[in-house]
């Protein structure tokens, strides 16, 4: 499904109109309507965060959707698998590393971040989508 | 020989092994003229960090996530956010894990500066620190060339200009974390 037309469902599964989702997300009504005609590139991924929270889905699935996250075969991976993938790469002597992170904790998604610099970094692969 | 990473932990241990550690605002004092940074503007920092073999990329973080190192090996990597909050963050955010990249080096040569749980307010006080040094810096090269302009109206409003630019440059650099969390409120707001 292309990024105009998953936006397009999304709204209509949540049942709002534009001028709804203009007033939770801070987004034009207008803008959103080029969005979901295809007349304009998938947003900032600011605006993708807005529009996640207006729509109570996670960021990763729009980000994903919008071409944001390089494998969209991301899906497969699950937050179990993230954290044992994280619990290994802090347990690697070699390993450090820091954050710049304010007024939350380090959750899935920023864990995930860290595993994949660290695969870069290391070269070792740990993050493997599920096969369908 | 270029500077690196490691020879400046070497020349900031040597210089204050007997008052140790030295302060953020004296590491940042260090900092700039070590690897000939003046005023860390026009991607000064970003061509320093590709000198030093550091790594840098954008990704979309979390929100709350503004930035990350990694060290492996010898191999270092930096993430910074691609949604900016505040003018200057990734600057502000680059200094930051610069700075957790050099408490590696200093733990290394078995001089830690602070305990582990201390980095994060060390970092973002030597981030702060080194802007301020990088708008010093700024603010006296411009005010060098604005005394030199002859007609006296002209010289007053040049000076006067960069005085007052470099003020308001100050104060973001100062209330820069409180700015960001303010524009964070106020967008959580704006979704309310």
């Amino acid at each position: 499904m292309s990024f105009p037309a998953y936006l397009h469902e999304l709204r209509k599964s949540r049942r709002l109109s534009l001028k709804q989702v203009e007033a939770k997300a801070g987004v034009s009504n207008a803008y959103l309507s080029q969005l979901e005609r295809g007349i304009r590139k998938p947003p900032h991924p600011e605006i993708l965060q807005r529009l996640a929270k207006a729509y109570e889905v996670p960021v990763e699935d729009l980000l994903a959707e919008a071409g944001f996250l390089e494998n969209k075969a991301d899906k497969g991976i699950t937050r179990e698998k993230i954290e044992k993938a994280f619990a290994h790469v802090v347990s690697d002597p070699q390993f450090r590393h820091g954050t710049r992170l304010k007024g939350v904790k380090l959750g899935p998604e920023a864990k995930r971040f860290v595993v994949e610099v660290y695969e870069k970094l290391s070269g070792r692969k740990l993050l493997q989508p599920e096969q369908p | 020989m270029s500077p690196t990473l490691e020879s400046y932990c070497h020349a900031v241990i040597c210089k204050y092994s007997e008052n140790w550690p030295p302060t953020e605002q004296k590491l940042a004092e260090e900092f700039l003229p070590f690897f000939s940074l003046t005023h860390l503007l026009d991607n000064q920092l970003f061509e320093l960090c590709q000198k030093l073999g550091v790594e840098i990329s954008f990704a979309a973080l979390p929100e709350g996530l503004y930035g990350l190192n990694a060290c492996h090996s010898n191999k270092r990597g930096i993430v910074l956010t691609s949604t900016e909050i505040v003018p200057g963050g990734n600057t502000h955010t680059l200094l930051h894990e610069l700075r957790e990249l050099l408490e590696y080096g200093f733990s290394d040569l078995g001089r830690p500066t602070v305990g582990e749980s201390g980095i994060e307010y060390h970092a973002e006080s030597f981030a702060q620190a080194a802007r301020l040094v990088g708008a010093r810096n700024l603010a006296a090269m411009l005010l060098t060339s604005a005394i030199e302009i002859e007609t006296k109206w002209k010289r007053w409003l040049a000076v006067g200009g960069i005085v007052t630019m470099n003020m308001a440059h100050i104060v973001g650099c100062f209330m820069h974390s409180q700015l960001e969390d303010a524009v964070i409120q106020q967008r959580r707001k704006q979704l309310q």
